[in-house]
């Protein structure tokens, strides 16, 4: 685990047992729960400001299984205002702010998400397209809907798991004193 | 005074209607304007708690198990009465088979034991949703398509049509086309052609958001081979977040092609209706093409009403019937409900009458028939029979 | 292993259907097992699933077995939910003061938690109070022609029927003056007075007072194809499904747009009754928060439980011994003995008998009955049971031994004395014993023609002593009722799958699942 490359910006909470490997960024504000794991291994994983990334959630940027050329090097972009709940995985490559992936779902290589999208608890996707803004995917059949109403606010849930995690757990220490505004 | 009393009961109460399609049934109550309900005709067995499809039968003793879990659930999950004190209105087809009809009579009676029960013809009945007396009645349903003129009220039976022509044709000819363009793409991203998980609903979801009824003119040269210029865009249809079809513009308009598409007995649906029109007697036959009555889910899909008027059209020019029939306008009525429960509608104001009370045939009649066997339209040794075409004469 | 419901375990009714033993009811009135489909069922008390608002019955039916106040999301049928928004508004500069004032409003919407759906995307406006009452309601435009129709068919019926009655009054050789109120008077006033008629003239047909409806009209034109359909790209995600559609009958809208909230349908309590002899077996209590029962005589307090103890794999041409363990539910103990299907030819009848006996307690139920039929209790023949369709495809051993089971009793579970002293039991067949628990060894065989993958299916009959003693307050027997009851028994025992099994079966879910559990 090289730790060295993982940048962490002022005010974001990750805790000390989160598993991170590879280059990961990691935007002020957000906020990683401890058995959350990133895995950057093919290429660099930015995440952007306010997301929450919660319990048992697995982003990684893989290695394609049949691509030989190991310097294919691709960055997984987060953006912003993201919530990956409990037990979702993600091996997107890009997904843009303000979507909640909802419990156990499952985001497959290739497919990215725009704005305002919700995956919901337990929707597989492993069809690679880009997914519209303010698209909802609902459903046992993944439903498609667009949806009018925004996802709920997350700033209330923000503010106090940034209070009270660090009470229970160690955090990682913001590399330095990269005070910039984050990435993207 | 048994009149009194029977009068107090249908307006006290009201009695249950019941449409059973093949694959949809309809469920309501006398006099209301539209059915509570429109569900697909499966129940949840009480035996094997899977689902069923009611008329997916291997004997009779199955087909009372299915209807008893069927009729148990329209009574307590959506009418929400006690069976016993309830007047039943069955609405049916003419030419639905006795066995369906004297099991559904049997597990009314004898499981659910209700007050009495009508059967009421479809074809005759939904003329009464529009205040008219003679029509000429096409139904097109899911299983087949049935064509009944009406005339003064009676049914013209000899002059009856049918033929397997409905959804059911048409989602066959749909799943052909379909079928083996389904990619699932595992999570490796390998793509993987498979075709298993084609379900019913799928094909008939796709055939309900997608396809519709092409002109004739377009009809006539995708039969020749040829491809229109103006194409109905394609587009991809997702089963599930991993499993898609790409339907191809032809995919929209050719499953229904099935309907109109001579067989080789130069049958279709077009010329079921002229077929009909031909076998009633001479006086009839203009007065039958200017009161066609649609009928059943199927006649909603887009475009479906013009292709037939232009289908029929174009039929009365061919030698065929240019030298029999000399008839060249058609009418069609519109009928206040949505075609699919026209005829539930005609039971629902049939119920609503008086004619409960005469006609029922009640549990204690019921009984008392040593065979247990509900007479059949065409018996004429039945006396009811012949008061109900006394009652349809408006 | 331990499922509360075993469908490997059936039993069955005295109708014929095989159910689990948790699925029956028990009459102890007739002494026979019952099950859903031979009780007649009752509709207790209706109710919202949502605000447990309990509704009578007229009132239900008003409003049309739905409830006024909650709805379902017409998208996908999930319970909705009333969400407020604060929306700030800027009022309009007053005269005197000159910055405009800034007002906060709550509004609220109908939002579905699992489709998102809301009720702004049918357009509906939103509301300022949060009372769930009083969203706008869709009417069926046809209703006044309908009702025009009915109105016009009712009197035509009505006039065949005086007709019809003239005709009979005309054979009839009785005339009096009674009969013409019987014949002119009550019904006829009564379905014009209903129809909000004026009252008919008492006179014999006559065509002017048909009241006049206008048939409909046939046209020539018909709905086109519409062009858009070769031009517009189709939106499969704004287009609506049939079940969404059929939500709505009268409507049945083809966009997601046009959808708008539907009423919740009411739920049911049901109680059951016995048909023989019209007890109530099966009563809920009347309230619909409360999940107790006044009355609740299910097949496990009456009847012995038999559970397989272990999956066992069976050979072919050779007996295997299968664990079952019986316990006896009842407060009373009793004695188990099993039989062949051959030894007992009287089952059918038993009951019979027991029915007969009881016919007499039928004076219990009149009240409930005479308000049903205000003429005479009609007596039906009851429906035919049915066929048991369970074809047994092995053949197992029984031990000749009569078991004695002591009642249940809840503290021995937690007692750690072995009272299986007590009994002398053959340990070839009682392999072990605590409190009113044992478990007996039986051995099966396979018949010789049983495909590789085929279930093994079983049957015997278990015969217990049952002990009448709490029958009804009514019947003042002695204690010491017993009776031997018959329960038929149906065991599959099911096929295992080695695990090699499944990873060549090619189904990729259970190939990942078991590749995870191995890793």
């Amino acid at each position: 685990m090289s730790k060295s490359e993982v940048k962490i910006y002022h005010g974001a909470i990750v805790c000390k047992e989160t598993k991170i490997r590879g280059d990961v960024t990691i935007g002020s504000m957000t906020i990683v729960h401890p058995c959350a794991t990133i895995i950057a291994d093919a290429g660099p994983i930015v995440i952007g400001d306010g997301n929450i990334i919660e319990e048992q959630v697995v982003i990684i940027n893989r290695l394609p299984e049949n691509s030989q050329n190991k310097d294919d090097i691709s960055t997984l972009r987060i953006g912003n205002n993201n919530v990956f709940e409990v037990g979702c995985i993600v091996e997107t490559s890009s997904i843009g702010d303000n979507n909640v992936l909802e419990c156990k779902s499952y985001i497959g290589p290739g497919i990215k998400l725009g704005v305002g999208c919700v995956i919901g608890a337990g929707c597989r996707l492993t069809l690679p397209e880009t997914l519209p803004d303010n698209t909802l995917v609902y459903g046992k059949n993944c439903i498609r809907k667009i949806i009018s109403d925004k996802p709920p606010n997350q700033n209330l849930q923000r503010e106090f798991l940034t209070k009270v995690l660090p009470n229970y757990h160690h955090l990682k220490k913001s590399k330095t004193a990269i005070m910039q505004i984050a990435p993207q | 005074m048994p009149a009194y009393d029977s009068m107090s009961l249908i307006s006290d109460k009201q009695c249950i209607i019941i449409d059973i399609g093949y694959k949809y049934t309809k469920f309501g109550f006398s006099g209301e304007s539209n059915p509570r309900c429109i569900i697909p005709t499966e129940t949840i067995s009480s035996d094997t708690g899977k689902y069923k499809i009611v008329f997916n039968y291997k004997d009779t003793d199955e087909l009372y198990t299915n209807l008893v879990d069927f009729i148990h659930m329209l009574f307590f999950k959506y009418a929400l009465v006690h069976p016993k004190e309830k007047r039943v209105v069955i609405v049916e087809s003419l030419l639905s088979p006795s066995v369906i009809r004297n099991t559904l009579a049997s597990v009314l009676f004898d499981h659910f034991e209700v007050t009495s029960i009508i059967f009421l013809p479809s074809h005759v009945i939904s003329l009464y949703t529009l205040g008219i007396n003679t029509g000429l009645v096409v139904d097109v349903g899911f299983q087949e398509a049935i064509v009944i003129p009406i005339y003064e009220g009676i049914p013209v039976l000899k002059a009856w049509q049918a033929l397997p022509l409905g959804s059911k044709a048409v989602e066959l000819a749909l799943r052909d086309r379909i079928q083996n363009k389904i990619k699932l793409i595992t999570e490796k991203g390998e793509e993987v052609m498979n075709s298993f998980c084609l379900f019913d609903t799928i094909v008939e979801d796709i055939k309900v958001k997608s396809c519709f009824v092409t002109t004739l003119e377009r009809a006539k040269l995708l039969a020749n081979g040829k491809i229109p210029k103006l194409q109905p865009p394609a587009f991809r249809y997702r089963i599930d977040g991993s499993t898609v079809i790409d339907i191809e513009s032809i995919d929209r308009e050719l499953p229904f092609e099935t309907l109109f598409e001579q067989d080789n007995d130069q049958m279709s649906l077009s010329t079921m209706i002229l077929d009909s029109i031909l076998k009633c007697s001479i006086d009839m036959r203009k007065q039958l093409a200017e009161n066609i009555v649609l009928l059943g889910g199927t006649v909603m899909t887009k475009g479906f009403k013009a292709r037939l008027k232009e289908e029929l059209l174009s039929l009365i020019k061919q030698p065929k019937y240019s030298d029999k029939l000399f008839i060249n306008v058609f009418k069609f009525h519109n009928p206040p409900a949505k075609e699919n429960y026209v005829a539930w509608l005609g039971g629902s104001i049939c119920g609503a009458t008086d004619m409960i009370s005469m006609k029922s045939l009640t549990r204690d009649t019921y009984c008392e028939m040593n065979n247990n066997t509900i007479p059949d339209w065409c018996s004429l040794t039945n006396r009811s029979d012949s008061v109900i075409q006394k009652i349809l004469q408006l | 292993m331990a499922h509360l419901s075993q469908q490997d375990v059936l039993i069955a009714c005295s109708c014929g259907s095989l159910r689990p033993l948790i699925k029956l009811y028990f009459c102890r009135h007739c002494i026979v097992l019952r099950c859903g489909y031979c009780v007649s069922q009752e509709v207790d008390s209706i109710y919202c699933s949502n605000c447990l608002e309990n509704l009578a019955s007229s009132e239900a039916k008003l409003k049309k077995n739905r409830c006024g106040a909650c709805f379902d999301c017409p998208c996908c049928f999930h319970t909705l939910t009333i969400r407020a928004t604060t929306i700030s508004r800027i009022n309009p500069p007053v005269d005197g003061s000159p910055t405009p004032s800034k007002t906060s409003v709550k509004n609220y919407y109908l939002s579905c938690f699992f489709c998102r759906w809301t009720s702004r995307d049918a357009k509906i406006p939103d509301k300022l109070t949060a009372t769930s009452s009083n969203w706008p309601e869709h009417e069926n435009t046809y209703t006044a022609r309908i009702s025009s129709l009915i109105e016009y068919f009712k009197i035509i019926t009505l006039r065949e029927r005086l007709e019809k009655e003239n005709r009979m009054f005309l054979h009839s050789s009785r005339r009096g003056y009674q009969h013409f109120s019987e014949k002119f008077g009550l019904t006829a006033m009564l379905a014009r007075k209903r129809a909000g008629l004026p009252p008919l003239s008492l006179g014999r047909d006559d065509t002017s007072t048909l009241p006049h409806i206008a048939p409909s009209i046939a046209s020539e034109h018909v709905e086109p194809l519409p062009d858009d359909v070769f031009t517009e790209a189709i939106d499969i995600v704004k287009l609506t499904s049939l079940p969404q559609r059929f939500g709505i009958p009268d409507l049945q809208p083809e966009l997601i747009s046009n959808l708008f909230p539907i009423h919740k349908q009411l739920f049911i309590k049901r109680s059951q009754r016995c048909r023989s002899c019209l007890h109530n077996i099966f009563k809920p209590e009347y309230g619909p928060a409360s999940i107790k029962f006044k009355l609740h005589l299910a097949a496990y307090y009456y009847v012995p439980e038999i559970r397989l103890m272990e999956k066992i794999k069976l050979k072919r041409r050779q007996y295997t011994h299968l664990m079952l363990k019986i316990s006896n539910p009842a407060q009373i103990s009793t004695q188990i003995q099993f039989l062949q299907f051959e030894d007992v030819t009287d089952i059918v009848q038993n009951n019979e008998v027991f029915n007969f006996e009881e016919k007499k307690d039928d004076s219990i139920d009149t009240k409930s009955i005479t308000n049903l039929a205000p003429i005479q209790k009609k007596t039906y023949p009851l429906e035919k049971s049915r066929r048991i369709t369970f074809k047994t495809n092995g053949k197992i051993n029984l031990p000749d031994v009569i078991i004695s089971l002591p009642a249940r009793d809840d503290t021995a579970e937690y007692d750690e004395a072995n009272d299986s002293d007590m009994y002398q039991d053959n340990p070839s067949v009682i392999v072990w014993r605590k409190g009113n628990k044992v478990i007996v060894k039986f051995s099966v065989i396979p018949n010789n023609d049983v495909e590789d993958n085929e279930d093994i299916k079983i049957g015997f009959i278990m015969r217990y002593s049952y002990h009448g003693k709490i029958i009804s307050p009514l019947e003042q027997k002695g204690n010491k009722d017993i009776r031997l009851l018959d329960i038929k028994i149906f065991i599959s025992i099911r096929v295992c799958i080695s695990p090699t099994e499944l990873l060549t079966s090619g189904n990729y879910q259970i190939r990942t699942y078991l590749g995870k559990l191995m890793s």
